[in-house]
């Protein structure tokens, strides 16, 4: 799976969870999940969950805490998957 | 310095017990599992810790702690030392944080959860709280919302507002969720 593959997934697992749906529509790698797309600190464990269901992988809490930006999170994807 | 969550309870439910556990398991540590397995009403217990976890998060955020997703790098010991386990309304609860310790109060009311968070038991005693309902779901009405209310609130308590502006200060922790909005307010001592 390809980066631009992955940045795709990962739009449709933030979207339940992103208050400015403006900024989702304009999501690159530099968009901050808390300050970008205002999706509530609550919300991060959820996305780790759906990332871990989505891609069949374990996220474990070294790479999960790093997990608040979309290149933080495609990041901790292709090691996962690949 | 203080800290200030809260959780609004019908934008925080969990479609199944599996993912109850499950997001338990990413955020609770061992000891507070043990803890946790233990109450009648885990759904709840599980926010009242996290709203204690990530009000000492934003004191430490606000000290120069790194911003990362680390809640279980905050453990929280319900009831306090020695006291451990006891539940009730208003109840204390310690935490042992990155930087440093921290003595927390939390409040549940209909509809959400919150909590404070303080550097010293003394602070955590002065902290005022208040809690109420958003109309609007957008985040930056919400904000504007919370400081209107944050600034009625200091026009009905002019012994607090004086702190603002005499030698001494008053320290301030916001927050909002789902329709609730809420801060903390204390003296700093």
């Amino acid at each position: 799976m390809d980066r631009s593959e992955l940045l795709e997934k990962l739009k449709g697992i933030l979207e339940p969870y992103v208050q400015d749906k403006q900024a989702l529509a304009n999501l690159n790698e530099d968009t901050d999940f808390l300050e970008d797309l205002k999706i509530n600190s609550a919300n991060l464990v959820d996305i780790i969950l759906d990332s871990e269901e989505v891609f069949d992988i374990e996220i474990d809490d070294d790479s999960a805490e790093k997990m608040m930006t979309v290149k933080a999170a495609l990041a901790v994807f292709e090691e996962q998957i690949n | 310095m203080i800290g200030f969550d809260i959780v609004s309870l019908t934008e925080s439910t969990f479609p199944t017990e599996d993912r109850l556990e499950a997001y338990a398991s990413k955020v609770l540590t061992d000891a507070e599992i043990a803890w946790w397995l233990n109450q009648a009403d885990q759904f709840l217990a599980l926010w009242k810790l996290w709203t204690v976890k990530e009000s000492a998060y934003k004191i430490e955020s606000r000290l120069g702690a790194e911003r990362l997703l680390v809640p279980k790098k905050y453990e929280v010991t319900v009831g306090g030392r020695g006291k451990e386990g006891k539940m009730g309304i208003g109840e204390e609860s310690e935490v042992m944080g990155t930087l440093g310790n921290y003595f927390a109060i939390t409040h549940e009311e209909a509809g959400c959860v919150y909590s404070a968070v303080a550097q010293t038991a003394q602070e955590l005693h002065a902290i005022r709280m208040a809690h109420f309902p958003l109309e609007d779901d957008n985040p930056d009405f919400q904000s504007i919302a919370v400081q209107q209310q944050l600034a009625e609130f200091l026009e009905q308590h002019p012994e607090i507002a004086a702190g603002l502006t005499a030698d001494s200060s008053i320290d301030i922790s916001v927050s909002h969720h789902g329709l609730w909005g809420g801060f903390a307010i204390c003296p700093v001592i």
